[in-house]
């Protein structure tokens, strides 16, 4: 029967033999296509909400424009109106 | 490379930096592909493992997720432990193969023959184990952690590990009682 110790001599015996072990060369690379992969599959939805972002963001200011324009309009439509009442 | 180094590399990669974060990878890469090949008992497991790891890592340092409260290493540790656990999870429970071929990738010559055959001989030696005890068994007895370490980056308490290394040597020394018996 293996006694406790022998489990971990087997283990450290088994560690000593695989110390060695290691990707293979280019796997570097590969990781980092992934990443780019990864990033690229990510950034779609980053482009999708800015865009949305800017086309809120130009919509509410094309309102207030517009607004700011009626307003003007108004203004100058009321005191066009007082100008006729005080020379009638 | 000293840790200060890597936590240097991991904030340029928060930064944008990839070009850092290709010279992290090409420094952590050996440890811990040789961690996720103990664990998975294969090459081309460990790969993919390891692979999707790094991918994981770059999200979370790009994102700012890494706190710094941990070293890079013993963080790097975490998520591959991790994705060798779910990778070990998935797999359906495999027989000891000690007679099995050498699985895994095409001998390119990157490894010694002796090396991939003692890896073969953790996997058979360790493939009846469920995956928590397994892991704790390569963290601790083969990796070299203490309890201590093992349970943080296990994100667990030392105590069970500690029952899980228990639970563990004791179906092994089962298992090597049967076969010495046979």
């Amino acid at each position: 029967m293996t006694k406790p110790d022998e489990t971990l001599e087997q283990l450290t015996r088994l560690a000593a033999r695989t110390e060695e072990l290691a990707p293979r060369p280019g796997f570097a690379d590969g990781v980092m296509a992934s990443v780019e992969l990864d990033v690229t599959r990510r950034e779609p939805g980053r482009v999708r909400w800015v865009a949305l972002g800017v086309f809120a963001a130009a919509a509410a200011f094309a309102i207030w424009s517009a607004r700011a324009a009626q307003g003007d309009l108004d203004g100058a439509a009321v005191a066009s109106f007082d100008m006729v009442e005080l020379e009638q | 490379m000293s840790d200060p180094d890597l936590r240097l590399l991991a904030q340029r990669v928060r930064g944008g930096d990839r070009a850092a974060y290709r010279i992290l990878v090409d420094r952590t890469a050996q440890p811990l592909f040789r961690l996720a090949a103990r664990l998975l008992g294969n090459e081309a497991d460990a790969e993919d493992a390891l692979q999707e790891a790094y991918v994981k890592a770059y999200r979370a340092l790009e994102g700012g997720r890494f706190d710094g409260r941990s070293e890079v290493r013993t963080w790097l540790y975490r998520i591959v432990t991790n994705a060798a656990l779910d990778a070990l999870r998935r797999r359906a429970v495999r027989p000891a193969g000690d007679d099995a071929p050498l699985a895994g990738l095409p001998d390119d010559g990157h490894a010694s023959p002796d090396a991939r055959i003692a890896l073969r001989e953790l996997d058979a030696w360790l493939g009846e184990l469920p995956p928590d005890q397994r892991v704790a068994m390569v963290l601790c007895g083969v990796e070299g952690l203490s309890n201590a370490e093992a349970a943080d980056v296990l994100g667990v308490s030392a105590g069970a590990v500690e029952q899980r290394l228990v639970r563990a040597r004791a179906t092994l020394r089962q298992k090597r009682g049967a076969d010495d018996e046979a």
